[in-house]
């Protein structure tokens, strides 16, 4: 195994994350049946989360190791940067909007905003883009594919 | 004879004809793309196919699966940024040749080597798949579940630098695919006494999940690297460099087929060591490795596409994905009702002609447009990540919502992408998630069949593995995988590589 010299601030929390999760989860394994025979349901449920404690704690055991090796950065600097946040908190907001606003508005709405966002190009052609964007992919599902989208209050 | 009826199947109908070709073209592009990979177009165009004809979303897939491989180099070439993981070692030779003013030549011969080992794993697959699905209908529960442990360990240690996070990957798909109810017992599993998760979790969420968002928000670190402009010159490729390296791309389809067709790994491991092989093999280099040998193109774009053939091996014969895309892929033929496995060949063998014919197909199209439009090409390459990384968001939410119209789908979809994401920053490969979670099922029931056949008792269970003989060489082969990554293997072969 080839140790990277350098780990992303924060491995040592995610490792533990992952390693109190796969708990929990081994936990759920083993109250499906338990150890009541070796052909139940629970079996394989019970390994494949054994396994997952038992790397996750690997796992968590090196990152501790290679604590002082983090590359330097803060974890809000670089793992959770401004930017990637505003953008995941753009997505989750998108998606919230789905069942409200419908498909059409809110695909547009994070479209102009993602793209005004991250391209930084004037707004008009932002604008232009993005009702191309959402029009083109409404026609190509809807009638091409006759996939069903998302509907909204107005749409 | 009717097989050969099957195989021009979409050579004559106008609209599998256009599947393909449209497939093969969308593939090109999108692996060339930086950002959007294979697997993440395979994602979600399959999505979209759950309403089609089964021939149709065949013909599609087996398009996108050859252009995406292929295009992932145009970028490797000519912006250094491998467009597709299958084409890192070509970014190694062909971004220098670039660099030289040959990046005209160098997309030229890299396409015809695809073609050649596109065509080595296709008639791999033609020749191999019959008899390996005759062979593996007497393959016992214990084999499978042998197999599918190789594949999940092989892609585990060759995916990531860390075996612990490979595994550890690999075991939580394991879980994930086990949520819901119990086939044999309906018993709730992983389900939190909820009784909406008792349906399971959508395998499309997850795989858009980890390959959509998770990538988009990853590109999120480097949104703001520029990229360098290449001029492209003549593209069809002097006939002599074609035959010169002839050979040479046979022996790196070879290893690209091989590769393939074992479990779990794919056109991206087959490339490094085709390139690897090649190194160390090819006495005089046309220039050193390195600094635009053409060598160092020819071997990882023959294995690559070669390992496209060699994938569907397992998969139509075992029901076992030879990579990532071919996991995606089965998971799209249990939607369409089918059943990858030995009986897939018995029951339907048009289907597995058909297969074949698309590919033979698709090989031909990637010929055609891999020498022609260069000019659009570069252009939509250099199409800012500021608007392609929202549209990828958008198009994930159509593709997860498409399958079952179901807005908790795209809620799991947002959750695994902010979780991939972490798993991506944090060094976790997120493919092994995918098999685990195609393959959890498969072991689970294996395993419990095993088990059964065995009467619960773990002492018969065990010997069963070294009585028969393919158990027996199936068993050997695991534990070689694993001993090879003990750190006493390790320092013999780094000892003996230091003195060699």
């Amino acid at each position: 195994m080839q140790q990277q010299p350098t780990q992303a601030p924060g491995a040592f929390a995610f490792a533990l994350v992952l390693v109190l999760a796969s708990l929990v989860l081994a936990h759920q394994a083993w109250s499906i049946s338990g150890f009541s025979s070796l052909s139940s349901a629970g079996v394989f449920p019970m390994l494949a989360t054994g396994t997952m404690v038992v790397t996750g704690l690997i796992v968590l055991l090196d990152a501790a190791r290679r604590r002082r090796a983090e590359n330097g950065a803060s974890f809000f600097a670089d793992v959770v940067a401004p930017r990637i946040l505003l953008f995941a908190a753009m997505i989750i907001g998108y998606m919230l909007l789905l069942q409200p606003l419908g498909f059409i508005l809110a695909s547009f709405l994070f479209l102009f905003a993602g793209m005004a966002f991250l391209w930084r190009g004037n707004l008009l052609r932002t604008l232009i883009v993005s009702i191309v964007a959402v029009a083109a992919i409404y026609v190509l599902f809807r009638y091409v594919f006759v996939v069903v989208l998302p509907r909204g209050v107005i749409f | 004879m009717e097989g050969l009826g099957y195989f021009f199947m979409a050579w004559l109908d106008p609209s599998l004809l256009a599947m393909t070709a449209i497939g093969t073209l969308a593939g090109i592009y999108i692996g060339a793309i930086p950002g959007l990979s294979v697997t993440m177009a395979a994602s979600i165009l399959i999505s979209f196919t759950f309403t089609w004809d089964v021939n149709d979303a065949l013909a599609l897939i087996a398009g996108v699966y050859l252009g995406g491989v292929y295009g992932g180099s145009r970028s490797a070439i000519l912006l250094n940024i491998p467009g597709a993981p299958s084409a890192v070692a070509t970014a190694l030779d062909g971004y220098p040749l670039a660099q030289r003013g040959e990046a005209g030549q160098a997309i030229g011969l890299t396409t015809v080597m695809s073609v050649i080992g596109g065509f080595v794993g296709i008639l791999a697959l033609a020749l191999a798949a019959p008899l390996i699905s005759q062979f593996a209908l007497l393959f016992a529960p214990r084999d499978y579940l042998l197999i599918a442990i190789i594949g999940i360990l092989l892609v585990g240690t060759l995916a990531s630098s860390s075996l612990a996070k490979g595994i550890f990957a690999a075991a939580f798909g394991v879980v994930i695919g086990l949520v819901g109810m119990d086939p044999m017992t309906a018993e709730g599993r992983f389900t939190f006494g909820q009784f909406q998760m008792m349906g399971g979790i959508s395998y499309v969420a997850a795989m858009i999940g980890f390959f959509g968002v998770a990538e988009v928000l990853f590109q999120m670190r480097t949104i703001h690297l520029p990229s360098v402009k290449q001029k492209v010159g003549r593209l069809i490729p002097e006939w002599r460099l074609v035959k010169k390296y002839i050979p040479l791309s046979l022996r790196s389809s070879t290893i690209g087929v091989v590769i393939g067709a074992l479990p779990g790994t794919g056109g991206d491991i087959a490339s490094l060591i085709a390139y690897d092989q090649a190194k160390r093999t090819v006495k005089n280099p046309s220039r050193p490795f390195g600094e635009g040998a053409y060598e160092g193109l020819v071997a990882p774009e023959s294995a690559n596409n070669a390992a496209v053939g060699g994938a569907y091996v397992p998969m139509l014969t075992l029901g076992i994905p030879g990579d990532a895309v071919t996991a995606i892929i089965i998971g799209a033929l249990y939607i369409h009702g089918l059943k990858p496995g030995p009986l897939l060949m018995v029951e339907t063998p048009h289907l597995f002609w058909f297969t074949v014919g698309c590919l033979f197909l698709a090989n031909i199209f990637l010929l055609i447009f891999g020498l022609t439009g260069v000019r659009i090409f570069s252009k939509l390459v250099e199409a800012p990540k500021g608007v392609i990384l929202p549209l990828i968001v958008v198009l994930s939410v159509v593709g997860t919502y498409a399958v079952q119209n179901s807005l908790t789908d795209v809620y799991w979809m947002l959750a695994f992408g902010i979780l991939g994401y972490f798993l991506k920053v944090y060094g976790f490969p997120v493919a092994p998630v995918i098999l685990g979670v195609i393959l959890g099922p498969l072991m689970d029931t294996s395993y419990r069949r095993a088990m059964i056949s065995a009467r619960d008792d773990l002492s018969r269970f065990f010997t069963e593995f070294f009585t028969s003989p393919l158990s027996l060489a199936l068993t050997l082969f695991l534990i070689f995988i694993i001993v090879s990554q003990t750190p006493l293997f390790k320092r013999r072969s780094k000892a003996a590589e230091a003195d060699g």
